[in-house]
């Protein structure tokens, strides 16, 4: 098994999702605003794929002052793909293992075509909502 | 804090209508309040649901002031309330005049210590005070490079949120900073309904609201 494989349908992938986008009160507890490309997501939104790494290893190249603020979600690749959506395997050199990326999800592609994509990212934010795999501590 | 360095001072917004020299005195549920014990039951007509404060309003009875919801009142949900309120169109003007408004508390509170509740804010104050704290975050406040709203960014967001008090919005359930320097209201409903402000810019924001089985609606605001 190597994080250069390609991704498997069955396979699931992990999500970082910062606290300020997280609110158990809500029925959708996670905020679509936390899988929305910026500009430094030029050709993907990131991601880790599950097989390779544990939820508290996706934090550790983030500062850990910061790093303690975050969930991670689980979501699944099939669900991913039935919203047209596909992972691609972008291991990071001494990074955490399974880095994987979205490149549907990029800013380019956000930025012309917001109408699109704002509805997915709602249905990303209820896939994250229902597999929260770590919380902060 | 140097001017214009697109930052608020420490102080800055936090003194906004501290002081109750801005602003409609009559917004929010208080405005709800006393035009419901103003306006006689006898003149409510089938249009006016739109228009209807979110609370049971108070009705004007000899003698006393009592809690009453009036029939056509329980047929509406909160949400259905809402949903037409959040079409309404936000002139170009209006908003910007909330936002002058202020600039001009601001300016006229700066060195003022800042306590206290922002006053009339109404059932939006809760969000407004978070929009307020804003302030606070620097760029990447996520580490992963996030961006700090600027204080014209914020202002334009308080400035909305009086502007949707004033029609009657009821306030969001979440209000948080985007990643972007944008700031996101979000309004979710039991039934599946979802609204979303996204104030990308100065006196500009998008929304959009998805209702069950149907394709999600955008549009832009100042409307005009």
């Amino acid at each position: 098994m190597d994080e250069r494989d390609p991704v498997q349908d069955d396979e699931a992938v992990l999500r970082r999702i910062h606290r300020t986008f997280f609110d158990p009160t809500l029925p959708i507890a996670v905020r679509a605003v936390a899988f929305r490309p910026n500009d430094k997501d030029i050709k993907w939104l990131s991601v880790f794929r599950a097989r390779f790494v544990q939820p508290p290893d996706t934090l550790l190249n983030i500062d850990p002052t910061k790093a303690r603020h975050y969930y991670v979600a689980r979501l699944s690749v099939r669900n991913l793909q039935s919203l047209g959506l596909t992972v691609q395997p972008d291991p990071i050199p001494g990074g955490p293992l399974g880095h994987a990326l979205i490149p549907e999800i990029n800013w380019h592609a956000y930025r012309v075509a917001k109408q699109h994509w704002k509805p997915i990212l709602v249905e990303l934010a209820k896939m994250a909502s229902a597999d929260i795999v770590l919380k902060p501590a | 804090m140097a001017p214009g360095d697109g930052r608020l001072g420490a102080m800055g917004l936090l003194q906004l209508r501290l002081h109750g020299e801005a602003g409609s005195q009559d917004a929010g549920m208080g405005a709800a309040v006393s035009e419901a014990v103003a306006v006689p039951n006898a003149t409510m007509t089938q249009q006016q649901p739109l228009t209807v404060p979110l609370n049971p309003p108070f009705m004007r009875v000899p003698g006393k002031v009592r809690c009453q919801q009036p029939p056509w009142r329980k047929t509406l949900s909160r949400w259905e309330q809402f949903n037409p309120k959040i079409k309404y169109p936000i002139p170009k003007q209006n908003w910007s005049q909330e936002v002058n408004v202020l600039n001009a508390a601001s300016q006229a509170g700066a060195g003022k210590p800042a306590a206290g509740p922002i006053k009339d804010a109404g059932p939006w104050e809760t969000a407004v005070q978070k929009i307020v704290g804003f302030q606070n975050l620097e760029d990447d406040w996520d580490g992963q490079g996030a961006k700090a709203p600027s204080r014209d960014l914020l202002e334009s967001a308080i400035g909305l949120a009086y502007t949707y008090n004033h029609n009657g919005v009821p306030p969001p359930q979440c209000v948080v900073p985007g990643i972007d320097g944008s700031v996101v209201f979000e309004w979710q409903h039991p039934d599946g309904t979802f609204a979303e402000v996204e104030i990308d810019r100065p006196l500009h924001a998008e929304v959009m609201v998805i209702e069950p089985g149907q394709p999600a609606k955008h549009w832009t605001l100042p409307t005009e």
